[in-house]
């Protein structure tokens, strides 16, 4: 395959996993270094599925969306009520413990020598209409009460269950939405790569995604893809500086995190109406297009 | 139901934290549409009554019966969907969120549609919404926001932040309503808005109010009803003019030692 091509549904794949880390992270301001793991835990389920007991891909591309999301409502279960920064530790545990398990059953994953001989199944065009679906609904979800929640629960969790919400409820969902994310993610990684290996879902690729959001704006689905699509590219890009890069790209981090606290895009969505491309629609009184959230 | 319009009944509630008794033994009986008072010295546990009541805390011992139905110890977003709304004393709104959307938080757990609808961007998502947004826009017009509608609350200045946190309040269409301090930081000229505001919304809405304050102006003024707090004891109750009038209450805003009394 043509290498801008491979680079750019790698990207995509990619930024499709980070959706997770937005809604779960920017949005909700829970902190999570596992959210990577999930990932992985889609990766090797559909890889096994196909490869180990013939299962066919899109329906492994399920199972692994629904087991995974299955491990996140039993870890989001016990783990949502407590305080935010252990919410923290136990997910880079989880992660952590996760990426063990692969890599010790050797017998079923080829442990540290990855699992190789995934048929490449990823389309491009698989993954661009993946990653424009997801965020699809991730963008409805933003716009619907479910977004107000997440930056109510996130700015004041006491004032926010004081007007009704139920902030444990609210972020065990979140948290599926976000597992479910970056599993699929996962599924479609494997089938694209054709390999995969435990290295690649450790806490510091979870960390990384964490970056991504922030780089862009936390606030901001635009910037969260933009973020992530930029800075997933941005060492393949670089390669031309050979052993600039890794700097490169962190002074272009530092300057940002420096620069635009709040991301690059700040709360700014790219929408018709942003652009100017097409007039506001006017509700009761009050012009629609202001009423984001 | 409740016996007599009976709205809010506490028996024996008391909070401790560590060795300190921030409430000891506090009853109350409030009845719907009453505006009730608590005033008492920093300290005196007021606050700590209303965190209590809308579940912030839970309590030691004692019963809280709203409406008839026992609230003790009921986390605060049950207390807050059976109908007991309230602000805070220092503030607490969505900073980051336009003045609208503060509001129209209030009404997501009244939403009619779930996470799986709102993924797909389900028809009634949108109309949904636009009635809430028309009964936030309703209730910032009785608090006289309707202006201010886009803006960041955060960013707006301190007498309109606590307009916005009523009308969030008030959003949740409560049969009680739990105000701490609501003239703190407020200047004269605001402060008289807020009395108007607060009796005007008390006589449309037909809601019950517990209100805690250090302004007497605002409490005399009110209140049909007050209770003195002094640390964590009701020192004395009664109407405005009895309480203006009571040794004991006059002592414990003089400084003078007081025992607890039971």
């Amino acid at each position: 395959m043509d290498y801008i091509i491979t680079v750019a549904v790698f990207t995509a794949i990619t930024t499709l996993g980070v959706l997770g880390t937005f809604v779960l992270t920017g949005l909700t301001g829970l902190f999570s270094l596992g959210q990577a793991a999930f990932m992985g835990l889609g990766s090797y389920i559909a890889a096994l599925a196909v490869v180990k007991y013939d299962v066919p891909f899109p329906l492994a591309v399920a199972m692994a969306v629904v087991i995974s999301v299955a491990v996140a409502y039993v870890i989001g279960y016990t783990t949502l009520k407590i305080r935010q920064d252990f919410f923290a530790l136990v997910t880079f545990g989880f992660g952590e413990a996760l990426r063990s398990i692969m890599d010790e059953s050797v017998k079923y994953t080829g442990g540290a020598m990855g699992f190789s001989g995934v048929p490449q199944l990823t389309t491009p065009w698989l993954a661009f209409g993946s990653l424009a679906a997801a965020v699809w609904l991730v963008r409805n979800v933003r716009k619907s009460k479910f977004g107000r929640d997440c930056l109510a629960i996130r700015t004041d969790e006491l004032a926010a269950q004081v007007i009704g919400i139920d902030a444990f409820s609210h972020k065990l969902k979140v948290f599926l939405l976000g597992a479910g994310l970056s599993s699929f993610a996962g599924a479609l990684m494997a089938f694209f790569t054709t390999y995969v290996e435990p290295g690649m879902f450790g806490w510091i690729q979870s960390a990384i995604w964490i970056i991504m959001v922030f780089f862009g704006g936390r606030d901001s689905l635009t910037g969260t893809i933009f973020g992530a699509a930029t800075l997933s590219a941005l060492p393949e890009i670089l390669r031309f500086a050979s052993q600039w890069r890794v700097l490169i790209y962190c002074v272009i981090i530092l300057l940002i995190i420096n620069f635009r606290p709040a991301g690059l895009f700040g709360r700014w969505e790219l929408s018709l109406e942003n652009l100017g491309l097409k007039h506001r629609r006017v509700g009761p009184g009050i012009p629609e297009g202001k009423i984001h959230g | 139901m409740a016996e007599n319009g009976v709205l809010l009944e506490v028996k024996g509630l008391s909070k401790k934290f560590g060795g300190v008794v921030a409430v000891d033994d506090f009853n109350a009986r409030i009845k719907k549409s009453r505006l009730i008072g608590i005033i008492g010295p920093n300290g005196a546990g007021k606050t700590t009554i209303l965190n209590l009541l809308s579940g912030v805390y839970e309590s030691d011992s004692g019963e809280i019966l709203f409406n008839g139905r026992n609230i003790t110890n009921l986390q605060s977003f049950e207390v807050g969907r059976l109908g007991i709304a309230r602000t805070f004393q220092n503030i607490r709104l969505f900073e980051d969120m336009s003045v609208l959307d503060n509001v129209r938080s209030a009404y997501s757990w009244r939403a009619e549609y779930g996470l799986l609808k709102a993924m797909v961007g389900w028809r009634g998502v949108g109309s949904s919404e636009h009635r809430v947004v028309e009964q936030s826009l309703h209730w910032l017009g009785k608090v006289g926001l309707s202006g201010h509608l886009d803006e960041d609350a955060g960013s707006l200045p301190y007498g309109l932040q606590r307009r916005v946190e009523l009308a969030r309040a008030l959003a949740g269409e409560p049969r009680l309503l739990l105000l701490d301090e609501p003239a703190a930081g407020l200047n004269p000229a605001e402060v008289r808005g807020l009395i108007e505001l607060i009796r005007k919304l008390f006589v449309e809405l037909q809601l019950s109010i517990i209100l805690i304050e250090h302004r007497m102006e605002v409490v005399m003024e009110l209140c049909q009803w007050i209770y003195v707090q002094n640390f964590g004891c009701t020192i004395a109750q009664g109407t405005p003019a009895q309480i203006q009038k009571d040794p004991v209450v006059i002592n414990a805003y003089l400084g003078e030692e007081f025992e607890c009394s039971r």
